[in-house]
């Protein structure tokens, strides 16, 4: 028994939970040390000081009210597990959309595009012969943004999909 | 943790929201009064209250391997009051750990009373000494709420803290002494 062994099971002691033996040796240690002894009454009277401090108690309307803003802010921070489902196929759903309706947007641009061109042209070329070169680049153009959006679309010069389209387009050129 | 504390966390990890409000409803004063005693006032008490138990709820798969549920609440809450503390020093404070009190808070222990007719005198004791637990730094604060001011036991207090017992006797008798020091007691024989 020394120093250290007091300072380290003083609570111990203090709340009757030390072994039996220990105990013996303590209080024969403390008969022999009074400045120890002196020293654990202090501790003693400290821890019940320590012991009353105690919280304020709010009134009942607190509580509740703490309850209802705990379960509240749960509730919010939270998807609903029964909703997980029906929010699930309305994702599926505007995903589908997000994607599929610029494609058919492109798609029926595209074949605008090749089918309406050349007939506006026509149109076109037959007021002035002055203005028809001028027309003849601005279908080049068209022809050349058509081709590039194909090739987005479509795939490279010679994809089967390509050559479908090409030749479903055929008789309007 | 009693059978029937087991039962609630089991449903509650299950996804029953009325075993969730049951525990709200049985811990609350408790997490509010650990969350008080360190901070020491009713605002940053309340935050701590409804921020442990919303942690809680988040991570409601981890209580499945929980074995003491109020240690692990009182984890969560300690956790968020160190934090806040931290937060607290930070914005307002410059704290010296080892700055004494004004001289007219020293007093001699010896000389306190528990007669009724000096009750002023003990609510008097009991402000300076929570003054004192408000200077430490923040693990042996909450060390000694935990322990001393709340009655876990050092196992109990390991476990919350995440950290050996030998840690927490230490940290006890540093703080104890500390508050001994700033109140002015004089141990004899140290």
């Amino acid at each position: 028994m020394n120093h250290h062994f007091i300072k380290a099971y003083v609570d111990e002691y203090l709340s009757g939970t030390i072994d039996p033996r220990d105990r013996a040796l303590f209080e024969e240690y403390l008969a022999a040390h009074p400045e120890i002894r002196a020293w654990i009454d202090e501790e003693k009277k400290l821890k019940g000081y320590l012991g009353n401090l105690k919280a304020p108690q709010p009134d009942e309307n607190y509580w509740n009210s703490l309850e209802n803003r705990i379960l509240q802010k749960t509730v919010e921070n939270e998807i609903p597990f029964e909703n997980t489902e029906i929010i699930t196929k309305t994702g599926k759903w505007s995903a589908i959309r997000r994607y599929l309706i610029p494609l058919a947007a492109v798609f029926t641009a595209l074949l605008w595009s090749f089918s309406s061109a050349p007939d506006r042209l026509v149109k076109q070329r037959t007021d002035t012969p002055s203005t028809a070169i001028g027309e003849y680049s601005q279908l080049a153009d068209i022809t050349l943004e058509g081709e590039l959006m194909g090739s987005a679309i479509l795939g490279p010069p010679g994809a089967v999909s390509r050559m479908i389209l090409l030749k479903s387009l055929d008789g309007k050129y | 943790m009693d059978e029937d504390t087991k039962d609630l966390v089991n449903r509650f990890v299950g996804g029953d929201r009325g075993a969730f409000a049951l525990l709200v409803g049985r811990f609350k004063k408790r997490v509010y009064s650990v969350a008080y005693q360190i901070l020491g006032n009713h605002l940053d008490a309340d935050e701590v209250t409804q921020e442990t138990f919303v942690r809680i709820y988040d991570r409601r798969q981890q209580l499945k391997n929980v074995g003491f549920f109020q240690g692990f609440l009182m984890r969560v809450a300690t956790n968020y009051a160190i934090d806040l503390i931290r937060k607290r020093q930070r914005q307002f404070l410059n704290v010296d750990e080892e700055a004494e009190l004004p001289i007219s808070t020293s007093m001699e222990l010896s000389e306190l009373t528990e007669r009724p007719d000096q009750v002023f005198e003990r609510s008097e004791v009991l402000r300076k000494i929570r003054q004192t637990i408000e200077k430490l730094p923040p693990r042996q604060r909450v060390t000694v709420i935990l322990h001393d001011v709340e009655g876990f036991t050092k196992r109990e207090v390991a476990e919350i803290l995440g950290c050996p017992q030998a840690t927490v006797r230490s940290n006890l008798h540093i703080a104890r002494a500390k508050v001994r020091k700033w109140l002015g007691f004089k141990l004899k024989g140290e």
